[in-house]
């Protein structure tokens, strides 16, 4: 019985500091996320100015990518030049997890308008299934 | 005349009786091996996730990792590490290689070599030294420097039917190694090497659950649930209350034990029932379902 009570406080222990960690790094990051968005709506502004060498054809365009278990497909819209839409036409072999984690990356290739985005850490070879996916579609949509 | 010679067939529902656990378990764990293949890797990943996170000095959300993670650790608090003896893949995988590699032994009439004692004893310590390492590299974000050396991956990307490997050269020479330990010794993996299984060690299981004997009831220099133990666990007494933290809920020393003297604290309930190995696997089912594995 005796082990059991240590093991409890420790576990006890262990959450108390996850929680507090959690608190004081969330206010860090609210305060961090006010100036992140100053930062972004400056950059906004000055690529809207330059938004007149728009990248892509306009049109939907497919890509292939190797993911956990298998291909990604995807299909990517252009409209107006830009990246509009990505539909994920099949992913049959990845793993559901990893793969509600990992398609969080393809509202970063939305805010990018590119598929140079950072994978997705913890859910990797997902991610990094998406992005070749929808390099591959790009480089036909150029 | 022995009734089973005159009635071969009564014969063979009384070993299928005898069984019954050990069917039970053999179900239960291809269940949750089709259904549920990555559960174990989920809820590490989640361990790696908070390493991660606090070496980033990010702040915690709540993933599909985490949620597993929590939902695997609730379980285990409150049923022992179930999870490992009736639903983890990876230990199922080691079960039935240690038993393909028992009846061949049998058949070629060779005995498989087997790791002393002392050294098994030993051993039993290095889950927690793979553990912090592990810790510690996701904390100094070289972890993923490491990518194509884990086994685990390796597995799952098999049993996933994803045979691009070509990176993962040393996860292969380790999973082939682990292989070999698995058929060597019962539960290789699980005992001396899982970090999962290290946590689960960790948590603070109640002693609800847990199997205990009352050690006045045993035969005089009986140690039949010892020898059949793939931990080698004494059970502690049922006075003392302590739980076994490598104890992985397989029950066979409960349906060993000649004087049906192992039993958990719930009364009536001594842990190999069909009903109580169904419902907890049940339970275990909805709660991995509910954290999205």
């Amino acid at each position: 019985m005796k082990s059991f009570f240590i093991k409890l406080s420790n576990l006890i222990l262990v959450v108390v500091i996850l929680l507090v960690y959690n608190n004081i790094v969330g206010g860090y990051y609210a305060n961090y996320e006010v100036k992140a968005a100053k930062i972004k709506a400056k950059i906004e502004a000055i690529e809207k100015e330059n938004s007149s060498k728009s990248s892509y054809t306009d049109g939907n365009y497919q890509g292939k990518g190797s993911g956990f278990g298998g291909d990604i497909v995807v299909e990517v819209v252009i409209k107006k030049g830009k990246i509009s839409k990505i539909n994920v036409l099949s992913h049959d072999n990845e793993d559901d997890a990893y793969y509600n984690m990992a398609s969080d990356v393809i509202s970063d290739i939305y805010e990018a308008q590119s598929a140079d985005v950072d994978t997705i850490s913890g859910a990797t070879f997902s991610s990094t299934g998406i992005i070749e996916a929808t390099k591959d579609a790009l480089s036909k949509a150029v | 005349m022995d009734s089973s010679i005159k009635n071969p067939k009564g014969n063979f529902l009384k070993k299928l009786k005898k069984k019954k656990a050990k069917i039970i378990r053999f179900i239960i764990q291809i269940v949750f091996f089709v259904t549920m293949p990555s559960a174990f890797t989920s809820a590490f990943s989640g361990v790696k996730y908070i390493f991660n996170s606090l070496g980033a000095g990010q702040k915690l959300e709540i993933t599909s990792f985490l949620l597993a993670l929590i939902a695997l650790c609730a379980y285990t608090v409150v049923f022992g590490r179930f999870f490992c003896g009736y639903a983890c893949a990876f230990g199922s995988f080691g079960d039935y290689l240690y038993e393909i590699g028992q009846f061949v032994s049998k058949k070629i009439k060779i005995k498989l070599p087997q790791i002393p004692l002392k050294i098994r004893k030993a051993l039993d310590y290095l889950k927690y030294v793979i553990l912090i390492a592990i810790c510690a590299l996701c904390f100094l974000k070289l972890y993923d420097n490491l990518r194509g050396y884990s086994p685990w991956d390796v597995f799952s990307m098999i049993t996933a039917g994803n045979f691009k490997l070509k990176a993962y050269i040393l996860g292969i020479i380790l999973l082939v190694l682990i292989i070999i330990g698995m058929i060597l010794q019962e539960r290789f993996f699980c005992r001396f090497i899982c970090p999962m299984g290290a946590v689960f060690s960790l948590l603070p299981a109640m002693p609800v659950t847990a199997l205990l004997r009352d050690r006045q009831n045993c035969r005089k220099g009986c140690k039949a649930c010892l020898k059949k133990c793939p931990i080698d666990l004494e059970i502690s007494d049922i006075k003392e209350k302590n739980v076994n933290a490598g104890c992985i809920q397989c029950q066979k020393c409960v349906n060993i034990c000649p004087k049906s003297n192992i039993k958990s604290l719930i009364p009536f309930i001594k842990g190999n029932e069909l009903w109580w190995l169904i419902s907890r696997a049940a339970v275990l089912m909805a709660l991995l379902m509910a954290a999205g594995i």
